[in-house]
């Protein structure tokens, strides 16, 4: 049986997609690793030097740097928070299986079919300071001292790209609840109203214990989403005005585009630690609160 | 909810919400239909005599057939290599308790965490001379797909009982044969969600094509982007190309929503 099973259930099996794995993945990421530390550039291709650390003392160095670290964050935080809350909510309301409600989910989670790129285009229009839609609703309903034209003032432009952001995202952490929200058994809610039980309750205690295991995957996911955020910034500002809404993977592709091959693996590396770290860290943490259902 | 001042509340949210998810793409359309001068005012009303013509213009100008099939071809491409590949790999990593099988699982989900390097594998496409290639944008954009595909593949495959393993050997199944024709077939709705997942994701990325080809080989969202960079006050254009962009999958939406849904939340649900 021994021999049958290392037939059967062999190593070869692995192997393609391991080598395509290895080449186009692990490789390129170890290769960072000395990349980083290494001064080459388009410029002088065939003769990079070794460095040091001086690509991070360079990095940590530049103003527009940390504006890029800054904005991640900022960008990181508030759409995960932005994007379970919401989420959690959307899906309490579309839960009962009627027909009005599959509608509702079908048009929450039908941005997720579009690219991030074709709705940054898409909001490019709606942020227009003159005739965009959000102005000319604020308009409509009296609030014209807060019109603004939203990507390119300083204090909004994140803001504007984190709601981009939730509008298209949030549909995802929806179905993601709902699923959590279909695995709790209906006995519980219903032993918890003879019990007297507020709705209030119910939620307090029952439904959100039980769907920890549902919010663990859905903060990973949009905690490495935030950190990897890319075209929402490439289609709407590109980093500017003035560059302050860079976020590191822009920075990165930038500084790739000036030719600075080792510098930008030290923005990639720097980036991968980042998310590493605070992926295995954070679901540490939240894995400890899940309980068995 | 049977109080009516409760029901007319959520009736109100409701429609509002979902006004903030569908008026956006209705502005679109619209917009898509008007002449330019119209079109830069991003009103809602129907355009008085639609101009079809805004669409024949943008299919010449924005090179969308082009861009379709640049589409086509490496999602088509990189989602036979993922299912295939996956496969064939979850399965031995389903069912084997050896010391091998464990580490090239987590190996693989190191993928799902770890963010991608670009610069690197650029310079490896260049080295193999798979820059700016149909092959090369394939097998990168596959290999960006195995790690969640063989987590969702491996995880269904242990629900598959051992014993049809050992009925299909006494068969007299190759290895091969009984991957693919007993396994997979049984474990056929995450095949089907697998295969959705990976081509709209494939379908919608950028930055496969952007680090690693030119602009010939772009699919529909980043000559879009091009467009935009080039028409930019040409609004009903690009409303029309959005349009275009947009469709393929907003048709494949409407009629597979059902295992869209599962297939973008599979791995949530299953992890």
């Amino acid at each position: 049986m021994k021999k049958l099973e290392q037939k059967y259930y062999a190593k070869w099996m692995v192997l393609p997609a391991l080598i395509l794995f290895m080449v186009f993945f692990i490789i390129p990421n170890c290769a960072s690793f000395v990349m980083g530390f290494t001064d080459w550039s388009l410029f002088f291709f065939d003769d990079p030097r070794w460095c040091g650390f001086d690509n991070f003392i360079r990095l940590f160095g530049e103003k527009n740097f940390w504006v890029a670290v800054k904005n991640t964050f900022y960008f990181a935080i508030v759409t995960v928070i932005g994007k379970n809350v919401f989420g959690f909510l959307l899906a309490l309301l579309v839960q009962k299986q009627t027909r009005y409600n599959t509608f509702l989910r079908a048009a929450f989670f039908m941005p997720i079919t579009i690219s991030a790129l074709v709705v940054a285009i898409i909001f490019v229009s709606i942020y227009n300071p003159t005739y965009g839609l959000l102005n000319k609703l604020l308009s409509a309903v009296g609030l014209e001292s807060l019109t603004c034209d939203w990507l390119y003032t300083k204090g909004t432009s994140m803001n504007a790209i984190c709601a981009m952001e939730l509008w298209q995202q949030t549909g995802y952490t929806m179905c993601i609840c709902l699923a959590g929200l279909q695995a709790i058994p209906n006995e519980y809610f219903e032993a918890a109203r003879i019990d007297g039980a507020s709705r209030w309750q119910q939620i307090r205690y029952i439904t959100l214990p039980l769907m920890a295991q549902s919010f663990t995957v859905s903060i990973m996911l949009s905690i490495i989403a935030g950190i990897k955020v890319f075209a929402q910034v490439y289609g709407t500002t590109n980093g500017g005005p003035a560059d302050s809404t860079h976020v590191l993977a822009t920075f990165l592709y930038k500084s790739f585009g000036n030719g600075y091959l080792g510098y930008s693996s030290a923005v990639g590396l720097f980036m991968t630690v980042l998310i590493g770290v605070l992926t295995f860290g954070v679901v540490a943490v939240l894995r400890k609160r899940e309980v068995e259902m | 909810m049977k109080h009516p001042v409760q029901k007319t509340l959520y009736y109100v949210t409701t429609i509002l919400l979902s006004l903030v998810f569908i008026t956006p793409m209705w502005m679109v359309l619209v917009n898509a239909l008007k002449e330019k001068k119209d079109a830069r005012f991003f009103s809602l009303a129907l355009p008085e005599v639609p101009v079809w013509e805004n669409f024949t213009t943008v299919i010449e100008m924005g090179g969308v057939f082009r861009a379709f099939f640049n589409g086509l071809i490496v999602s088509t491409g990189s989602v036979i290599i993922v299912l295939l590949f996956s496969a064939l790999a979850a399965f031995p990593i389903a069912r084997s308790a050896a010391r091998w099988s464990k580490g090239a699982y987590y190996l693989f989900l190191c993928g799902l965490v770890i963010p991608v390097a670009f610069i690197q594998t650029y310079l490896i496409l260049d080295v193999l001379q798979l820059f700016n290639s149909y092959l090369g944008l394939i097998l990168v954009s596959a290999t960006y797909g195995l790690p969640m595909s063989i987590f969702l593949y491996a995880g269904f495959m242990k629900s598959v009982p051992r014993e049809l393993d050992e009925a299909a050997i006494l068969d007299g199944c190759s290895p091969l044969q009984l991957v693919i024709r007993v396994i997979v077939p049984l474990v056929k709705p995450i095949t089907v969600t697998l295969f959705i997942f990976n081509f709209i994701g494939c379908w919608n990325d950028i930055q496969v094509p952007l680090y690693f080809s030119n602009t010939e080989k772009w699919n529909l969202p980043l000559t879009l982007y091009n467009f935009y960079g080039t028409y930019g006050s040409s609004w009903n254009l690009i409303f029309a190309d959005i349009v275009l962009t947009v469709l393929p999958l907003l048709v494949l939406y409407l009629f597979c929503q059902k295992y869209i849904i599962a297939g973008m939340t599979a791995g949530a649900v299953k992890g």
